[in-house]
């Protein structure tokens, strides 16, 4: 059976001229004749050339078939050699194709959308309202609008606004390249606008890039093309414009008066964005600025109260600062929680006179640190040029006394003398000590490179303790040894050396009276010396200091401050240990614990 | 007639071990505090032996035995003597007996230096 095809009211086919539209099974039509072809309750057939056609018509219940027929296999064919006919694009095409479930699927889709809106408070601000509502709104807007910060926002915000009291979606904003955004607003629910809308969203995308700076080109263009529309542009600022798109069938004059008060109410409202945003954005720079700063800013009154202060401020310095009156002095130092800080304070006064103080604090502990470091290096660096020449100066006259006294002894051969001997050795030990002494400071300085030697520990002490005999002649030593003999293998003057070294700092931290102990053990491939006194004890915060160069608690002049740095030193080269540990024995004072790597008896001989 | 030693150190305490040590063995000791008096005694009484401190006031050990030996006198039995660690390693001047290091390791063996 032929079909029967109605084009813009005229039969399509030639042989169905003399037809009644009526009796057509199809209507092939315009947007025109849509009220027309609905009386007929007719399938009928949009002209997909015309540009009123949309998307949205084509994805319509209103378009393909306005009756309750399905679309079957038959009618998709008939519908695509009309397309072919008509030459329509193969994009439209493409739809044209949509499955029958999919076209039901749109339809659903739609549907709900359109409950959705009715169950909203729909108005048409054009149509449906009085111009007080119209007000009404607007203020209630502005309302709305009142906390917004942000240009965009506010923008965005204009556009939901309009969404929601017109019920139009298609309002929103369109922004030009590096331009004003633009609010579009169709003003009808009749379809009528949207193509114009959709014209001139395509204008955005792809060809307004053109019309840069030229917005009244773009109006005149719309304006020219079709006379029942009016583009009004509401230029709130010299950043944006609003546009709203006004249809002739409207009366444009009954709007205009509010719209002009919408126009001043918004420049007033985005003037004072701008400013605020410009505020904003300069306090921002000023306060990273002042937070990257690296030290404490504080701006006070008067009186030394805080009024505005940088991330690096610290109440508690500002407060101890008070307290200790420091804050009359321009600039100073001031401890605070074993940290060294440096303060400045700057008087300020505003250009209403107004006076302030600003207070800067920095923290100059690490500073301080490396500047200290810096000259104990230094001091380390002269006393290593230095040493040579001190001990020279030292070995001189003290080897002299050796000799002599070496003579002497040589001499002494009348028995009436034989008291002297006694002393004469006494000063034979003290002047080879002292010798031994100024060469290990010379070693120390210059390391040479001596000849180890095995050492019986046990014995190395009790020697050197009988050199300190007149150090500790008021000291109480206990010495305890492992029953079996425990052997380094190390340079033995230097051993000696660390052991007079650790019963002089013993001694000397007694004060001269008091108990000793040194206690030797064998702990698996180590031998740990404990040297132990019942002194004042070292502090936990020293436990490190003490080991550092120049470093003494001995007053100036009594302490070289390298004795047990030089210990420390000469142990590690023997891949020992030595450190500062919790007494034992219930001892209150000084532990000193040395550890270091055993020697099996018999491999000294290679 | 007696053996003469020479000693010249600007540290009296070395001179008067040096001394005593060599009067005792019996040689004659000539002593000089500094290289300038250390040059006039040599110059003057020309002894066997010389024990010559390295780092003096006025003359230092090596200027003195260069003017001894300027003047055409003997120096191989002269001996340099110092407590300065790095004078250890230092070339000695040439012909010169040797080098002692102080303070002196054997006192009593200095004297074997000594052919009477």
């Amino acid at each position: 059976m032929p079909l029967k095809v109605f084009y813009n009211n005229q039969p399509l086919r030639e042989d169905l001229v003399s037809v009644d539209i009526n009796q057509a099974d199809f209507i092939y039509t315009s947007i025109k004749n849509l009220n027309e072809i609905n009386l007929l309750s007719k399938p009928f057939l949009l002209n997909l050339q015309d540009p009123l056609v949309t998307f949205e018509h084509i994805n319509s219940s209103q378009y393909y078939w306005i009756d309750d027929k399905k679309l079957d296999e038959d009618k998709i064919n008939f519908l695509e050699k009309i397309a072919e006919r008509i030459n329509i694009q193969s994009a439209t095409h493409q739809k044209l194709n949509l499955s029958i479930k999919e076209i039901e699927h749109q339809n659903s889709i739609l549907m709900k959308k359109r409950i959705k809106l009715q169950e909203q408070k729909k108005i048409n601000l054009f149509e449906n309202i009085q111009l007080q509502q119209q007000y009404y709104f607007f203020y209630e807007f502005i309302k709305e609008v009142e906390d917004t910060e942000n240009l965009h926002e506010l923008l965005n915000k204009l556009a939901k606004f309009f969404q929601r009291h017109t019920g139009i979606k298609q309002c929103g904003f369109i922004q030009f390249k590096n331009q004003q955004p633009i609010l579009i607003l169709p003003n009808s629910n009749q379809g009528h606008i949207l193509p114009y809308y959709q014209q001139l969203q395509h204008y955005h995308i792809d060809d307004l890039y053109f019309y840069e700076n030229r917005l009244t080109e773009v109006t005149q263009i719309i304006n020219s093309a079709y006379d029942y529309i009016h583009l009004m542009p509401l230029e709130v600022s010299n950043q944006f414009s609003v546009f709203f798109i006004l249809s002739g069938e409207l009366k444009v004059s009954d709007h205009y008066n509010w719209l002009l008060n919408l126009q001043s109410l918004l420049k007033t409202k985005i003037q004072s964005l701008s400013l605020l945003q410009n505020i904003k954005k300069n306090s921002l720079i000023w306060k990273s600025a002042f937070n990257q700063l690296g030290l404490a800013v504080a701006i006070l009154d008067e009186k030394y109260k805080i009024v505005l202060s940088n991330i690096h401020y610290r109440p508690e310095l500002h407060a101890l600062l008070l307290q200790s009156n420091r804050l009359s002095q321009l600039q100073g130092e001031i401890s605070y929680q074993d940290q060294l800080y440096h303060y400045e304070i700057i008087d300020i006064i505003l250009t209403d006179q107004r006076k302030f103080k600003c207070l800067l604090i920095n923290n100059i502990q690490k500073e301080r640190e490396s500047f200290n470091q810096f000259l104990q290096k230094q001091k380390l660096e002269l006393m290593a040029r230095l040493s040579d020449r001190i001990a020279h100066d030292l070995l001189n006259p003290i080897g002299g006394i050796q000799s002599l006294t070496e003579l002497l002894l040589s001499e002494t051969v009348d028995p009436k003398q034989i008291l002297y001997i006694d002393d004469l050795k006494q000063i034979q030990s003290a002047t080879q000590r002292a010798i031994d002494i100024i060469k290990s400071l010379q070693d120390f300085t210059q390391p040479q490179s001596k000849q180890n030697s095995l050492l019986n520990i046990g014995d190395e002490i009790k020697t050197t303790l009988i050199f300190s005999k007149s150090l500790t002649r008021y000291i109480n030593v206990k010495l305890s040894l492992p029953k079996i003999p425990l052997f380094v293998k190390v340079q033995k003057d230097l051993f000696q050396q660390i052991i007079f070294n650790l019963i002089q700092n013993a001694v000397h931290a007694m004060n001269n009276q008091g108990d000793l102990i040194i206690h030797v053990v064998n702990n698996s491939s180590f031998v740990e010396i404990l040297v132990q006194d019942s002194g004042p004890g070292i502090p936990n915060q020293l436990r490190e200091a003490v080991f550092t160069p120049l470093f003494t608690t001995k007053q100036l002049g009594q302490g070289t401050g390298l004795g047990l740095a030089f210990v420390k030193g000469v142990i590690e080269a023997w891949n020992g240990w030595i450190g500062v540990t919790d007494p034992i024995n219930n001892f209150t004072g000084a532990c000193f614990l040395v550890r270091l790597p055993l020697a099996l008896k018999g491999t000294d001989e290679n | 007639m007696k053996t003469k030693i020479l000693i010249v150190d600007d540290e009296l305490l070395v001179r008067k071990a040096l001394s005593r040590l060599f009067t005792n063995s019996g040689y004659l000791v000539l002593e000089a505090a500094d290289g300038e008096e250390g040059y006039h005694l040599w110059i003057n009484h020309q002894p066997d032996y010389a024990f010559i401190d390295v780092m003096m006031p006025k003359l230092t050990g090596p200027e003195l035995i260069k003017k001894i030996k300027a003047q055409g006198l003997n120096t191989q039995t002269t001996y340099l003597m110092s407590a300065f660690n790095k004078d250890h390693d230092l070339p000695l001047p040439q012909d010169i007996a040797g080098f002692i290091a102080k303070p002196f390791d054997n006192l009593f063996g200095l004297k074997d230096l000594i052919k009477a």
